[in-house]
């Protein structure tokens, strides 16, 4: 053994995003764009905010807003999540923790695979992932 | 000894990564593309074997 690390998961990687959010319950409902498009409120309204990976209303919750994923400039996603939908439908800090924790454990698989890495991933009582990477 | 890597998502998404059976730096640099394709470090702790010698391939022992 010789050191330990902690990172702060950053949102970067297109695929591993869908797949995690899939991972989430929303496998076959992501929307993936070259070009940001308009979010949509839940009355059918166009939102000032656009977003390259969108999982639209109806997919979100009851009375819901698209829930959107715009990249940035530096390659970073910004996450576009209605209050109402932080506060009602649960789309709050809580949530967005449990998609980098399945985004991280996707794009550290990936990685790690490129690198000829074997991977097993366990799943926590206390809700953690665990990956082990060997070869 | 064999090496691997652990690493432990927790549901706030922070990611804590462990390297076992390194000697020295070969850690750091065995993780670091990990920490580059995850997002950014928030500490680092060295553990006693980072400070045991670590063997270069000509046999020699370098100092730490």
């Amino acid at each position: 053994m010789s050191h330990y690390s902690e990172v702060a998961i950053e949102l970067t990687d297109e695929g591993c995003l869908v797949a995690a959010l899939s991972r989430l319950g929303f496998k076959g409902k992501v929307e993936v764009h070259q070009e940001a498009q308009p979010l949509y409120g839940y009355q059918g309204d166009t939102r000032a905010q656009k977003a390259h990976i969108i999982i639209r209303r109806q997919h979100v919750g009851r009375a819901a807003n698209d829930l959107g994923f715009e990249r940035q400039a530096d390659g970073k996603y910004r996450v576009w999540v209605s209050d109402y939908d932080q506060k009602y439908n649960k789309y709050n800090d809580a949530w967005m923790g449990r998609l980098k924790q399945a985004y991280g454990v996707e794009k550290a698989r990936a990685e790690a695979r490129k690198k000829g890495y074997r991977v097993s991933e366990k799943k926590m009582d206390d809700g953690r992932i665990q990956l082990v990477l060997r070869r | 000894m064999s090496t691997e890597i652990v690493l432990e998502f927790w549901e706030d998404g922070q990611v804590n990564l462990e390297g076992k059976g390194f000697k020295g730096q070969a850690c750091f640099k065995e993780m670091q593309f990990l920490k580059d394709a995850l997002g950014v470090e928030t500490s680092s702790t060295k553990k006693q074997e980072f400070y045991q010698a670590e063997v270069k391939r000509d046999g020699k022992i370098k100092a730490r």
